[in-house]
């Protein structure tokens, strides 16, 4: 297997795909007040090696909450405030410079759509910064609280050993909406030959004439990539096309989707060691999609855009896997967007979770114009 | 400075909204509730049911009652509810001009009205002789409601910030004297104030035909939604010279489910009729990448397949400032949202309303725009 990774690309590309903002995502440099010495044996790329116990005493208990309290009030509106009430002036800075950052491009991005009615001939660029800026605001802000915990524990190893293919077999519940459908079982595949990335799936309701068939081929240019080389941590870049096909029986109408994005995965460690164990996810796109009627089909394009923020779980043993909480501007699928007016997409918290090399679970809620919640257990299989 | 003093509170507005966006906002199952209460009133002295709840009861007494009509044709049922007759001053507002009213008794037998006292061309006042315990069927419409005819009607949304200057909008439609009334998609007003829904019904004297409409998001604003007391129902059908005619509230980006299920009876009742539609939010934007329509596209597909099963003639959409002609699901649909709120720029349009010949025999025969003033 050719080494899809290279030590050479430069550190930052993954930064620049989440939202262009090298400049902000600095390297990370130890701090005098860095009391985990665990985050710096994983950013350090020492991903194998078992865990260093503590030379340095951890905070106490009162001043971790302290701190946390601090990330939430004043923290919600000056980012960086809990990590600066814990004593790491740098990486407090930066995370208020990321909010800047991120109320920058809003505000840009919201006054351009204002001064110009949403004009359909410059929604495009303002509609992305104004997702974009609340998605690194978004970030940011999360960023601090995680900054203000992790002192308290040691930070989960990123999952950098790709299985060439998984099997996912589950269960969708949909509450709420507009349709009747409820009970809804899932099957999905991937496979991973080197740096692409083939997937499929299908949804079937059981209790109403409603199935989703979807697929999509990615291409990771940068980052792990299934039996290749492990990589110090998860940042990586890819391009995906996606399809999917959703017809609503009961309703009279057929759904078909055709997109492209370009998606990002920056490990927050290189920012920061406190983050170590935490990554921003950003993708952005433009998708076409159709819409089948009996009387007529009608043709559009949308704008795609997602934002996360996670956390890796588990120190490298079997119990192994990742959460994020997350936003997509997609309006459809079976969870619609979120009951804003029209304006946003759906937002939920997705999570995978290993117990050994082979099985584990797959979980997400979302909410929007309805509530979903999915699990699914997942095979895995060829070399990592 | 003009671009400042014009943008600058939008731009307040904007923020103020979006800090409301996720608080204390009506549902639209809690807007359709309401709905349900429209029209009827009483007092110790007389009591008011109208049909279907097409008019707002502005306000009642012992024997004075005020209805703002929601459509061109009314029925109601007015009763004494004391043991001692009265004459009830009955002002009806919003109606279509020179409407003649009548009445019958329980059995069906006439009651003779005096002559109305004409307040303007679309508000007048009739005296009602109640007997005690009486129940009077009472029937409002044009003289030519009966004759299936072609006529025309005018299509205006999306006033806002621009309601100190509609008058300009209504002079130019009272030079044309073929149009019936104003049909209107939402989003009369910027906050949907008590202050500013009655500030355009004031404004309304100026206009000389009657304006039938729905809430649009921005009358939402406002948690109490005073819009039920002032203008009436938020979902609504009715007819007028055969042509059927339904307003629904998709303030919210969604339909409420119960509206879904009044909305089959009305697309039943209209199915072998000419039948026209009209929501404020566009289930799917036309300019998909802005996303402008309903918080879920499926849902909005969902809508235009049961309005296209329905054999739903024409669809009238408001809220995006601009104008647009397409087609959604084989129903051709038109967004007019050009009432004077900030414009959509760069699209050449500015602001303007629709004009619709609708022939009750044959369908749609033509849809007309009608600027006011050079695009912005």
């Amino acid at each position: 297997m050719p080494h899809r990774f290279s030590a050479r690309f430069p550190a930052h590309l993954a930064a620049l795909a989440l939202g262009g903002l090298c400049g902000l995502f600095g390297p990370a440099t130890a701090n005098a007040n860095q009391t985990n010495d665990v985050t710096a044996e994983v950013a350090a790329g020492a991903s194998d090696a078992p865990p260093s116990p503590p030379t340095q005493a951890t905070p106490s208990p009162l001043r971790i909450g302290l701190a946390t309290g601090a990330a939430i009030v004043p923290g919600f509106l000056v980012h960086g405030a809990g990590t600066f009430a814990s004593g790491d002036t740098r990486t407090a800075l930066r995370l208020l410079a990321w909010e800047g950052a991120g109320l920058g491009m809003f505000l840009a991005g919201g006054l351009g759509l204002v001064f110009t009615g949403a004009s359909r001939k410059t929604v495009i660029p303002f509609s992305t910064l104004t997702m974009g800026g609340l998605g690194l605001f978004a970030i940011s802000w999360l960023a601090d609280i995680y900054s203000t915990l992790s002192p308290a524990f040691r930070p989960g190893r990123p999952m950098v050993d790709l299985p060439e293919w998984e099997l996912e077999l589950g269960y969708l519940g949909v509450a709420g909406g507009p349709f009747s459908v409820g009970q809804i079982g899932t099957l999905g595949f991937t496979a991973r030959p080197g740096a692409w990335r083939f997937n499929g799936g299908v949804e079937l309701a059981v209790d109403a004439d409603n199935r989703r068939f979807s697929s999509g081929l990615a291409r990771r240019f940068y980052g792990p990539v299934a039996a290749g080389p492990i990589p110090g941590d998860d940042s990586y870049l890819e391009v995906e096309a996606r399809g999917s096909v959703h017809t609503f029986g009961e309703e009279g109408f057929k759904q078909g989707t055709g997109d492209l994005l370009l998606r990002g995965r920056y490990a927050l460690s290189r920012s920061a060691l406190r983050l170590t164990g935490a990554f921003a996810e950003m993708a952005v796109g433009i998708g076409l999609e159709s819409y089948h009627f009996e009387q007529g089909t009608d043709l559009n394009n949308r704008l795609l855009g997602e934002v996360g923020f996670g956390t890796n779980v588990g120190r490298g043993g079997p119990l192994r896997g990742e959460f994020m909480a997350f936003y997509d501007h997609r309006k459809d699928g079976f969870t619609g967007g979120l009951p804003l007016f029209g304006i946003a997409g759906h937002a939920g918290l997705r999570g995978r979770m290993f117990w050994g090399p082979r099985w584990g679970l797959a979980a997400e809620v979302a909410a929007g114009r309805s509530t979903t919640g999915r699990l699914s257990l997942v095979y895995s299989g060829g070399r990592s | 400075m003009r671009v400042g003093s014009r943008y600058l509170p939008a731009v307040l507005r904007a923020a103020v909204m979006l800090a409301t966006l996720t608080t204390c906002l009506s549902s639209s199952a809690e807007r359709a509730e309401r709905d349900k209460g429209i029209g009827r009133a009483r007092t110790d002295g007389i009591a008011v049911a109208v049909d279907a709840g097409l008019a707002a009861v502005r306000s009642i007494g012992n024997d004075n009652v005020e209805l703002w009509s929601q459509a061109p044709v009314l029925a109601l049922e007015l009763a004494s509810t004391t043991t001692s007759g009265a004459t009830v001053a009955l002002t009806l507002r919003n109606i279509m001009p020179a409407s003649v009213l009548t009445a019958s008794d329980e059995a069906g037998a006439p009651v003779a009205i005096g002559a109305p006292t004409w307040l303007r061309a679309t508000a007048a006042r009739w005296d009602i002789p109640l007997a005690s315990g009486q129940r009077l069927r009472i029937a409002l419409a044009p003289l030519d409601a009966g004759t299936p005819e072609t006529y025309r009607f005018a299509v205006l949304s999306d006033v806002q910030e621009a309601l100190s200057r509609v008058g300009e909008i209504y002079r130019r439609m009272n030079t044309d004297p073929s149009l019936r009334f104003v049909f209107n998609a939402g989003d009369l007003t910027d906050d949907g104030s008590a202050a500013e829904l009655l500030e355009f019904q004031t404004r309304l004297e100026e206009l000389s035909i009657p304006f039938y409409g729905t809430v649009g998001n921005h009358e939402l604003i406002t948690a109490s939604v005073p819009w039920f007391g002032i203008f009436g129902r938020a979902n609504l059908h009715w007819t007028f010279k055969g042509v059927h005619f339904t307003l629904v509230d998709s303030g919210s980006a969604l339909i409420d489910n119960q509206v879904y299920r009044w909305l089959d009876g009305w697309l039943a009742e209209g199915r072998d009729a000419v039948h026209i539609f009209a929501t404020h939010i566009p289930p799917h934007d036309p300019i998909g990448v802005r996303g402008g329509g309903f918080n879920d596209r499926n849902e909005g597909a969902a809508l235009l397949a049961k309005l296209a099963r329905g054999k739903v003639d024409l669809t009238l959409y408001g809220h995006i400032h601009s104008f647009y002609a397409y087609e959604n699901a084989g129903i051709p649909a038109y967004i007019s949202g050009g009432g004077g709120a900030i414009p959509e720029r760069f699209d050449g349009i500015g602001r303007h309303y629709l004009t619709v010949e609708v022939d009750p025999a044959i369908g749609v025969r033509d849809v007309s725009l009608v600027r006011i003033g050079p695009a912005d």
